[in-house]
């Protein structure tokens, strides 16, 4: 039986092969303009190719190895409680959902609340995280908005804009 | 005379001052923090120089990057972390100095002889860059193609981990550049219907996701905070360390030759020099045995040859555009952003800019001692900073940082997706260099590649035909043969060896 290390790369491996054996199919589906005698699918044609043949050698080596020598993994230690995922996954859904709230609610409305839910996850006390939110949105609408002049959304504080603007 | 005088009026002018003193406080402070990387520090302030003129955006970039590899050193030499990949080939001499007493010399060697190297780079650079320019301009797209090859070939070679996983790193990057409008036919490619992704994935949410994100959520998963160092009681930091370095002065200049030499080839960057520098220090060392006891010399001609290698790989950058490391990769996007092309005709079309470029590196160099020295005793304390308390924050400016630049939302997706990549990939040891020099690298050699074929009308043979060509292209090939045979190698070993381990345990 192949170890956790081996499966891993047996897994990456099929992945890409997989991605690999993709991006040949697109690249062939793309249509050669008259004139060309190369198209625009025939390079990533090759790098399709290249990565499926790296994927197969990729699985091959797992396979043949069985248990090649242990790599220890940032992050991903052997045996580790999966419970530990779910801080990233956590950052992952804050990100997500800041970015399509954003547009609609604002950057002054989501950013705090974002970095505040942040900020305890990555195990801040709730009164120092909102505090911390509430300053860095205020650092942050300073460089980019007044310094920078970035137009970060207001959202439905739009009509608010011009007291807001000049508050901050 | 007239474009130098031109040249320093872009540097000694008040927004180019105030961009290098920014980045040198930014760059010294990031760097000293444990765990944030010179590649992150840059990456996070190439939103900024979207909003700045050419100069002042170059010249911020390369204080950054001097001053945060410099900065790296602190909590290699305090704590044992290398604040880079390259710093880890000296990080033991360096600590082994502080256990015995000496964080000062520790700290002094890194900072005199980072500086020392930066400017010998930067003077490498100044004389080497216009030469080859001019030597640039001979060239064909067939020279193109095999130098860019050439480049990234010495990327997966250089690069941590199996060289299979260099390549397939390498060729994700490749991909990833050719998203978007196909600049020769004007089609489609790999937008899947989606017209933002038409002109292709925009550099800096790239470079955001890939090295601030990723870093990010690999903290997230593995939340580990350095425990800051007991105090160790410091003494002036220039206190007997003259003598010190006048004594192995061979080796700090011998270090900085050397990689200036290693980073001025296409590809290689500034990661392998203070490996290199090291053991051949070592080697010609009169008194090898002291090493890894925390002997300066060791320490003196690696932290030379490091900034030393930082400063001259803009050589290639420069002259050819083809990047040597994932922080010169970081600099060709800023430049194309700021519509400075690197190539040839960068010199003759806007000299003025280059040289301006030739100044930062010596006046990056040169204020990294005085900054170096003041910032010394905060920098100490920044090492107490919780990295639970900056991981947020900093995430949230990776997200305003890449919609500030494009001023979209579709920036901020694309900035999470490259730090799911990014980390995926480092989780799982794939080497992040080979993808961003890929994706910075794709468009040139899709290009030099498809004319070449259209010239050659499909001759493989065409592309050796021109002797330079003929030259790069038979180096090239030589390397993709040593990896095949590095690779074939390790196999028939490992599987020699897991015989030798069955055989033991069956008996």
């Amino acid at each position: 039986m192949m170890d956790r290390s081996a499966t891993r790369e047996g897994i990456a491996g099929i992945l890409t092969a997989l991605l690999g054996g993709g991006i040949v199919i697109e690249s062939w589906s793309i249509p050669t303009v008259f004139g060309f005698n190369y198209g625009p699918g025939f390079f990533p044609g090759l790098i399709g190719i290249g990565l499926l043949i790296a994927g197969i050698v990729q699985v091959a080596t797992a396979i043949v190895r069985g248990a090649p020598a242990p790599v220890p993994v940032a992050g991903v230690g052997e045996g580790q409680d999966t419970r530990r995922w779910r801080r990233p996954m956590l950052v992952l859904v804050i990100m997500l959902a800041l970015t399509m709230a954003m547009p609609h609610l604002g950057f002054h409305l989501t950013a705090p609340v974002a970095l505040g839910l942040l900020l305890v996850i990555f195990s801040l006390r709730w009164r120092t995280a909102i505090v911390m939110a509430v300053i860095m949105t205020m650092v942050m609408d300073a460089v980019f908005r007044a310094l920078l002049l970035v137009p970060l959304p207001w959202g439905v504080l739009t009509p608010w804009t011009g007291v807001l603007a000049w508050r901050f | 005379m007239e474009v130098l005088g031109e040249a320093m009026g872009l540097v000694f002018s008040p927004d180019t001052l105030l961009a290098i003193l920014g980045a040198s406080a930014f760059g010294l402070l990031v760097g000293a923090i444990p765990g944030l990387t010179a590649s992150m520090a840059t990456a996070l302030l190439i939103p900024f120089t979207f909003f700045m003129d050419p100069v002042p955006a170059i010249a911020t970039m390369v204080t950054v990057t001097a001053m945060a590899i410099f900065a790296g050193d602190i909590p290699g030499a305090l704590l044992r972390i290398p604040g880079t990949p390259a710093s880890a080939a000296y990080v033991d001499e360096a600590y082994a100095l502080t256990r015995r007493g000496r964080p000062e010399l520790a700290l002094g060697t890194a900072l005199f002889c980072s500086a020392f190297g930066g400017l010998f780079g930067a003077i490498v650079l100044i004389v080497a860059a216009p030469t080859l320019a001019e030597l640039a301009f001979a060239f064909s797209s067939f020279e193109y193609f095999w130098l860019a090859c050439l480049g990234l070939t010495c990327t997966v070679l250089v690069s941590q981990g199996p060289a299979l996983k260099g390549l397939v790193s390498l060729m994700i990057g490749l991909i990833i550049a050719t998203v978007g409008l196909d600049p020769l036919t004007g089609q489609m490619r790999f937008t899947f219907g989606m017209p933002e992704l038409s002109g292709g994935f925009g550099i800096v949410p790239v470079l955001i996701g890939l090295f601030a994100v990723g870093e990010v959520l690999r903290f997230a998963l593995n939340p580990v905070e350095v425990k800051p160092p007991a105090r160790t009681p410091m003494r002036h930091i220039l206190k007997g360390l003259m003598p010190e370095l006048w004594r192995y002065r061979a080796s700090v200049l011998r270090g900085s030759a050397l990689g200036s030499g290693i980073g001025v080839l296409p590809g290689i960057g500034a990661d392998i020099s203070p490996y290199v520098s090291y053991a051949l220090a070592r080697r010609l060392s009169r008194t090898p045995e002291k090493f890894g006891t925390g002997h300066v010399e060791g320490l003196a001609s690696a932290t030379g040859a490091n900034n030393a290698s930082l400063s001259s790989a803009y050589v290639p950058t420069l002259v050819f555009g083809i990047p040597g490391d994932s922080l010169t990769a970081m600099i060709i996007g800023v430049l194309y952003m700021q519509g400075l092309d690197p190539g040839p005709t960068a010199f003759v079309q806007q000299p003025a800019a280059i040289y301006g470029i030739f100044i930062v590196f010596i006046l990056a160099n040169l204020l990294m001692i005085p900054f170096g020295l003041a910032a010394m005793g905060i920098l100490r304390r920044v090492l107490d900073v919780p990295r639970r308390v900056l991981m947020p924050i900093i995430l949230l400016f990776c997200m305003i940082g890449s919609f500030a630049v494009e001023n979209t939302m579709t920036a901020v997706y694309v900035t999470i997706g490259f730090g799911i990549l990014g980390f995926a990939l480092e989780s799982l040891r794939y080497p992040l260099a080979p993808v961003i020099l890929g994706i910075v690298l794709g468009p040139l050699v899709e290009d030099r590649f498809i004319t070449s074929m259209q010239f050659s009308r499909g001759d493989l043979l065409g592309f050796f035909e021109r002797p330079i060509a003929g030259v790069l292209g038979v180096v090239t090939l030589a390397l993709w043969a040593l990896m095949l045979w590095s690779m074939v190698r390790d196999a028939i070993r490992r599987r020699q060896k897991n015989g030798v381990l069955d055989q033991g345990v069956s008996s």
